[in-house]
C-alpha cells in the first residue's frame, strides 16, 4: 500500500496541475496581504483612542434607521440591493410600489394616500422625460438638462414609528419589502443589522483584544484569517487536481491494464485520494506556518498556540479539500471526462457569491468556504463554533461517501459492467430528443 | 436567477456581463485543441492535406462568432428588460469573454491537459474577485472603467495568435519542415 501511496503522490506532486495549485495558492495569499502580516500587529486598545464601529441587533436603532431608509428609497423609487455581493439599483412596479406603501403605512403613522403623493417620480412621455410637477428636463433640440433637485431632507415628514410595531412584526415587513426588491437589499435579514451601526466602546474593544489574546493566543486570529482566504480558492483547485490524475492512466492507455491488476479498487481509488489530499495539505501546512510566523514576532514573551496554523489547516480547509477532489474523482470515474470542473465550479461559484452577505462568522450547514474576514470578532468565532463544527462534518462525510461511490464505479469498470455506459446513455438521451424534434416537425 | 437583469442601471448592468458571461468565453474557446489532445487523432488530422492551423482558425473563428451571437442575444434580453445597456457594455462583455478564452486556449496549447487549460483561466477570474489587477482587471465595467477592456483585447488577440502559433510548432508540418531544412 505504501508503495502504492508513493508512486502516486509522485504522480500528483509532479503534475503541472499541482504546480499551478501551489502559484494559485501563493498568489491568493500574497494579493490577500496574509502571507505576510509583517504590519497588522493587534495592539492593546488605549483610552481616549476611536475603536471603529460595529452592528449591534438593537430594535430602538435599527427600526426607524432602516424605515427612514426605506421611505427615501421608496420616495426615489430607487432601491440599492447586492444580491450575489455586487451593486444593483433596483427600480420596482408601480404595483410593488404600491405593496411598498402599504407595508410603510403600516409600520410608519404615515397614511397611504401621504406615502403615495410624495413619490417623486421620473417618468417617461414619448422621448421626453417629464419630472412629476410637469417641468420638462429635455429641451426641444434634444439636450438633457439635469437640474439638480433639492436635497430631499426626510425630515420634512417626520417618520413615527408605529407604537404597536413590535421588533418581530418589523422583521416580517422587512422580509416582505426585501422580497419585493428581489433579495440582497438593506432589508434583507443580514443586510437589515447593518442599520444598527454604533460605536465600539473602550471597554468592548479590551474585551475584544483580550479575547484575541487569552483564547486564540493571538496566532489563532491569524490562522483563522489565512484559512478565511485560502478555502476560497482550495474549495475549486482540487477538483482539477483529481480530474488531472484520474485521466492521467487513461491518457497514457494504461487504465486497461491497471484494471486487470490483483490490488483491490478500494486501495487504488483511497490511496489516489489520500495521495491528493497529502499533497495538497502538506502544502497548505507550509504556507499557513511561513504566513504565521511573520506575525510572532510582535508577541515576544506573550502565549502563542504554536498549533494554531495546524488546527485550522485541518479543521477549516482540510474538509474543503476533501469535498473538492471528491467530486473531481467522482465525476471523472462516472464519465471519463472533465465535467467535474463544471459540477465543483458551478457550486463553488454560487458558494462564494452568495457567501459575501456573511463574511464574519459564516458557517452555515451548506457553506462550502466558510468565511471569517478578520483579524477581530473571536468571540463571533466562538458562538458560531458548533455551526462550523457541524458544516465541517458534514462535507467530510459527504466527500467519503462520493469516495466510497468512485470506487464501486471504479470495481464495476473493471468489471466490464460500466464503461462508457454513462456516456452512450448521454448520447442516446440526446439522439432521442433529436428524434422526437424532427419527428413532430414533419 | 442570482442577480437579475431587468431595470439595472449602467454599473449593475456590468455585472451579469462581467461576472457570468464572461465565463462562456472559457467554455467556448478552451476546448478548441481538445480533439487533437488524443494523439492518435492528432496522428490522423497532420497526415491529412489540409492543415490543421487552417482548422484551427476555423475552430476559432466560428466559437468567436458563436460568442459574440450568445451575448448579443443576452444583451438584447437586458436591453428589452430596460436595462441600460449600452454599446461600450456590449463590446467589452465580448472582450473580457474571449480574454478569458483565449487564456484557456493557450494554456490548451502548451499543455495536453484538459483540466489544466480550464484551471488557468479560471484561476485567473478567482483573483480578480481578490483586487484590482489594473489593465487587465476583468470587473473594470462595474466601475465605470472602460479602458482595460483595450488591454484585454489586445492580450486576447495575442494568446489566440500565441497559441496558433504554439500548436504549429508542435505540429507535423513544422517537424517536417526542419526536417527538410536539416536534410539539406
Amino acid at each position: 500500500m505504501f508503495t502504492l501511496f508513493l508512486r502516486e503522490s509522485k504522480k500528483v506532486i509532479f503534475s503541472i496541475t499541482f504546480l499551478i495549485l501551489i502559484a494559485a495558492m501563493l498568489l491568493m495569499a500574497l494579493s490577500q496581504d496574509v502571507l505576510d502580516f509583517n504590519d497588522r500587529e493587534i495592539e492593546m486598545p488605549f483610552s481616549g483612542q476611536s475603536y471603529g464601529m460595529q452592528t449591534k441587533e438593537i430594535p430602538e436603532i435599527i427600526m426607524p434607521a432602516a424605515i427612514t431608509s426605506l421611505y427615501s428609497e421608496y420616495k426615489a423609487n430607487s432601491y440599492t440591493a447586492y444580491p450575489i455581493g455586487f451593486y444593483k439599483n433596483v427600480r420596482l412596479s408601480t404595483k410593488e410600489q404600491q405593496q411598498v406603501a402599504e407595508i410603510l403605512s403600516m409600520i410608519t403613522e404615515i397614511s397611504l394616500e401621504e406615502l403615495v403623493n410624495s413619490v417623486n417620480t421620473t417618468t417617461h412621455n414619448g422621448d421626453r422625460l417629464i419630472f412629476e410637477n410637469g417641468k420638462e428636463l429635455a429641451s426641444d433640440d434634444g439636450e438633457v438638462m439635469i437640474t439638480m433637485p433639492i436635497p430631499n431632507n426626510d425630515s420634512d415628514t417626520v417618520l413615527l414609528v408605529k407604537d404597536e410595531l413590535t421588533y418581530e412584526k418589523f422583521k416580517s415587513y422587512m422580509k416582505q419589502v426585501d422580497k419585493l426588491i428581489g433579495g440582497g437589499s438593506n432589508y434583507s435579514k443580514t443586510m437589515l443589522l447593518n442599520f444598527g451601526k454604533v460605536p465600539i466602546t473602550y471597554k468592548e474593544a479590551i474585551d475584544s483584544y483580550f479575547m484575541i489574546k487569552d483564547k486564540d493566543h493571538f496566532s489563532g486570529a491569524y490562522a483563522r484569517l489565512f484559512s478565511d482566504y485560502l478555502v476560497t480558492v482550495l474549495s475549486i483547485l482540487p477538483v482539477f487536481l483529481a480530474i488531472t490524475i484520474s485521466l492521467k492512466d487513461k491518457r497514457n492507455g494504461i487504465h486497461e491494464l491497471i484494471y486487470t491488476r490483483k490490488t483491490s479498487s478500494v486501495k487504488i481509488i483511497l490511496t489516489r485520494y489520500i495521495s491528493i489530499i497529502t499533497a495538497i495539505m502538506i502544502s497548505v501546512i507550509i504556507i499557513s506556518y511561513i504566513s504565521n510566523m511573520s506575525a510572532w514576532s510582535f508577541y515576544d514573551g506573550m502565549k502563542l498556540d504554536y498549533l494554531a496554523p495546524l488546527k485550522y489547516d485541518l479543521g477549516w480547509i482540510l474538509p474543503s479539500v476533501m469535498i473538492s477532489a471528491a467530486v473531481g474523482m467522482f465525476f471523472t470515474e462516472l464519465t471519463n471526462t472533465a465535467i467535474g470542473v463544471a459540477v465543483q465550479g458551478l457550486w463553488w461559484f454560487i458558494d462564494i457569491n452568495t457567501g459575501k452577505a456573511e463574511i464574519i462568522s459564516g458557517y452555515s450547514l451548506f457553506r462550502l468556504s466558510p468565511r471569517h474576514n478578520s483579524l477581530q470578532y473571536t468571540q463571533a468565532f466562538n458562538d458560531h463554533f458548533n455551526s462550523l463544527i457541524v458544516n465541517r462534518l458534514f462535507f467530510i462525510v459527504l466527500a467519503l461517501i462520493l469516495v466510497a461511490a468512485t470506487i464501486l464505479i471504479y470495481e464495476q469498470k473493471r468489471r466490464g459492467r460500466l464503461n462508457g455506459k454513462f456516456k452512450s446513455l448521454i448520447k442516446k438521451t440526446f439522439a432521442n430528443m433529436a428524434n422526437s424534434k424532427s419527428k413532430s416537425a414533419a | 436567477m442570482l442577480f437579475g437583469i431587468s431595470s439595472l442601471d449602467n454599473r449593475a448592468a456590468a455585472v451579469p456581463l462581467e461576472i457570468f458571461i464572461s465565463l462562456t468565453g472559457i467554455l467556448l474557446l478552451t476546448p478548441i485543441f481538445q480533439p487533437e489532445q488524443d494523439s492518435s487523432i492528432d496522428e490522423i488530422t497532420s497526415s491529412k492535406y489540409i492543415s490543421n492551423t487552417v482548422v484551427y482558425l476555423i475552430r476559432i473563428a466560428y466559437s468567436i462568432l458563436t460568442l459574440i451571437t450568445l451575448i448579443s442575444i443576452f444583451s438584447l434580453f437586458m436591453k428589452v428588460s430596460a436595462s441600460d445597456m449600452t454599446l461600450p457594455l456590449y463590446l467589452g462583455a465580448i472582450v473580457t469573454a474571449m480574454f478569458l478564452g483565449s487564456i484557456g486556449l493557450f494554456t490548451a496549447s502548451i499543455f495536453r491537459n484538459i483540466a489544466v487549460s480550464y484551471m488557468v483561466p479560471i484561476v485567473y477570474y478567482a483573483l480578480n474577485f481578490g483586487g484590482d489587477l489594473g489593465n487587465f482587471y476583468l470587473f473594470s465595467m462595474m466601475g465605470g472603467e472602460f479602458k482595460p477592456k483595450i488591454w484585454l483585447f489586445a492580450g486576447s488577440l495575442m494568446f489566440i495568435i500565441l497559441s496558433i502559433y504554439a500548436k504549429w510548432i508542435s505540429s507535423g508540418h513544422f517537424k517536417a519542415i526542419i526536417m527538410k531544412k536539416f536534410h539539406r
